[in-house]
């Protein structure tokens, strides 16, 4: 390891790219949430006489091939992507974190059913999964959390298992142990405190996993149903007027992309503050 | 190696059953439950007669055990929308499917792994922080949208490449009409791939580069290239291999939006397709199928591990 890279110094830069980037997931979600309120427009209303129409007074990112407003739709369609990828990283945490301590402290049969599962689940394309349940469950916002958060645990679940395995053997927690802290008092007071920063890393970059699918799936007709806006199936739209009107494609791909860069520059600068010295 | 080899089959059994479980178990707790499976076009007398014939009426423990034979057998059973079993569907659409996968998984590893031992070697330069910098964009951009791009731009904005397809009207099979028609989805395929492998070679070359026997390697007088070709490289890539084995799943799932996108005819469209069809039957099958090959493909991945990483092959003398 450069020493170099384990100066305050390394860490202060981390700290002021996890503010950077964590303000700018701030104000995405700021304005997925204050958006639609302040800029007062049905995203749904179609106008034919207005179709395609550049940007201008009225409309000022222009109107989609129906006359809808592609502001008032970029804003609709962030509230959902947000929404959907935090609720998915939540269902997923949930799950990791639940089996990732079942296997951690559940004894060594449970470890290796839970942990063969895992692997199964990891070597399965999580597309697939999706759409086949999507397909026989129908195409639904909580479905789609469920299907995005059922097959994106396996990551966390490892994690926590891995972490707990080496802490029960820390000689902090035997001390614990030897002045008879009960197994429920070592999991909240030792295990937790210890997990926390790694799986916050591991659960940011979810975020960003977790709306790349989504707006895949709705870019295919499975995520989201139109009317609806989501910046997915508006490049659905978008792909179809290409030759016509291209600009349809930039604003909804650009919103995507800044949105993951943002969580993805986050999840680097937590992971950068939570243990300096793996900074690649 | 014998022991290597069998706990990798072991795996590999287990991964498959798991896969056919939670099918199965999808399909019954599914609305209306496995009685989707039959044909909505039937009657309801043909529909009852087909239930009572698939042992629907039957407990589902029975019911289990049964899929689990037809599934072992191979029959994966028949699809409503094109009225051919379902394995014809997915033999008509596997070449495609394996020749777009295939090229763009050669394609990461030949860009991804030189170039993460290069920033490795020479970390913190221009072709370091260029490269570091594109690939983290890389694996934020939404597949289809790099599709929709690169459409806009080779196919629209200067027209050099098909827009979409696998080859044009009349000149099927043709080889370079084939290959005109593979250049931009497979590079749109291999975009994340050829990220995440990149970071993954650069970190696990640096760490091979603080190793002793580099240090011994320089202290004999090695040049630095010959250090990083003969002694980093290879110790390198034993990570790289695993992180291949998570990534290829993630390339057939990206294989099927990237074939959505450019009407590329291979697997993941038809499965796209048939469930925005409510195919069940073609669905499930294509995702037994296409698990089931990943499992295999990685297990055949795991042989390269004998080649690369001495200590296996030790193991077993």
């Amino acid at each position: 390891m450069n020493a170099a890279m384990v100066t305050p110094d390394g860490r202060r830069t981390a700290r002021r790219r996890a503010a950077f980037a964590g303000g700018m997931v701030v104000f995405l979600a700021l304005a997925a949430i204050a958006g639609p309120i302040l800029y007062d427009t049905d995203p749904n209303a179609l106008d034919l006489t207005q179709a395609a129409a550049p940007p201008g007074a009225g409309h000022p990112l222009g109107t989609d091939e129906s006359g809808r407003d592609v502001l008032g739709r970029l804003l609709a369609g962030g509230r959902v992507s947000l929404a959907v990828g935090f609720a998915a990283v939540a269902c997923s945490g949930l799950l990791g974190l639940s089996l990732g301590a079942l296997a951690g402290l559940g004894g060594r049969r449970v470890d290796t059913i839970v942990m063969r599962f895992t692997d199964a689940m990891m070597a399965i394309p999580a597309l697939f999964l999706i759409i086949t349940t999507l397909a026989l469950f129908g195409t639904s916002v909580p479905g789609l959390v469920i299907a995005i958060g059922g097959t994106s645990w396996m990551g966390l679940a490892r994690l926590v298992r891995a972490e707990l395995l080496s802490i029960r053997e820390q000689a902090y927690v035997e001390a614990a142990r030897a002045l008879g802290a009960r197994p429920a008092r070592l999991l909240t007071h030792h295990a937790l405190p210890h997990l926390l920063p790694n799986v916050l890393v591991n659960v940011t970059f979810g975020v960003g996993t977790a709306i790349l699918m989504e707006s895949a799936l709705s870019f295919i007709g499975l995520g989201i149903q139109p009317p609806s806006a989501s910046w997915g199936n508006m490049l659905t739209n978008a792909q179809s007027y290409l030759y016509s009107s291209p600009w349809l494609a930039v604003y909804p791909g650009l919103l995507i992309l800044t949105t993951v860069v943002a969580v993805n520059v986050l999840g680097d600068a937590l992971r950068d503050a939570a243990e300096p010295e793996a900074r690649a | 190696m014998t022991a290597f080899l069998l706990r990798r089959a072991a795996h590999a059994l287990t991964v498959i059953f798991v896969v056919c479980t939670a099918t199965f178990a999808l399909v019954h707790l599914a609305p209306g439950g496995p009685a989707v499976l039959a044909d909505p076009k039937l009657s309801l007398e043909e529909q009852a007669a087909i239930e009572q014939r698939l042992g629907l009426d039957r407990p589902v423990a029975a019911q289990y055990a049964l899929w689990m034979g037809r599934v072992v057998r191979g029959d994966l059973g028949k699809s409503f929308l094109y009225e051919v079993p379902n394995r014809r569907a997915i033999g008509e659409r596997l070449p495609n499917t394996a020749l777009l996968a295939g090229t763009a998984l050669l394609l990461s590893v030949l860009l991804g792994v030189p170039l993460g031992l290069w920033s490795a070697v020479r970390r913190g330069g221009l072709v370091d922080r260029v490269v570091s910098g594109l690939a983290f964009v890389a694996m934020a951009v939404p597949t289809f949208w790099l599709a929709i791009g690169a459409i806009f731009t080779f196919a629209i904005a200067v027209p050099i490449f098909p827009a979409g397809g696998a080859s044009s009207a009349g000149e099927a099979g043709g080889f370079m009409d084939r290959l005109r028609h593979l250049v931009m989805p497979a590079a749109v395929l291999a975009a994340v791939t050829t990220a995440e492998l990149l970071r993954y070679m650069r970190s696990s070359a640096q760490t091979a580069l603080q190793q002793p026997f580099v240090r011994v390697a320089r202290a004999k007088g090695l040049r630095n290239r010959a250090v990083a070709w003969r002694h980093v490289f290879r110790t390198a890539l034993i990570p790289v291999v695993t992180a291949l084995g998570i990534q290829f799943p993630r390339l057939v799932g990206g294989a099927a939006i990237t074939e959505t996108v450019f009407a590329w005819p291979g697997l993941g469209r038809l499965g796209v397709q048939a469930a925005l069809g409510r195919d069940y039957p073609l669905v499930m099958a294509i995702t037994l199928f296409v698990s089931a090959a990943v499992v295999i493909v990685n297990m055949l991945m795991d042989l390269l591990y004998l080649w690369i990483d001495p200590r296996i092959r030790l193991d077993a003398s």
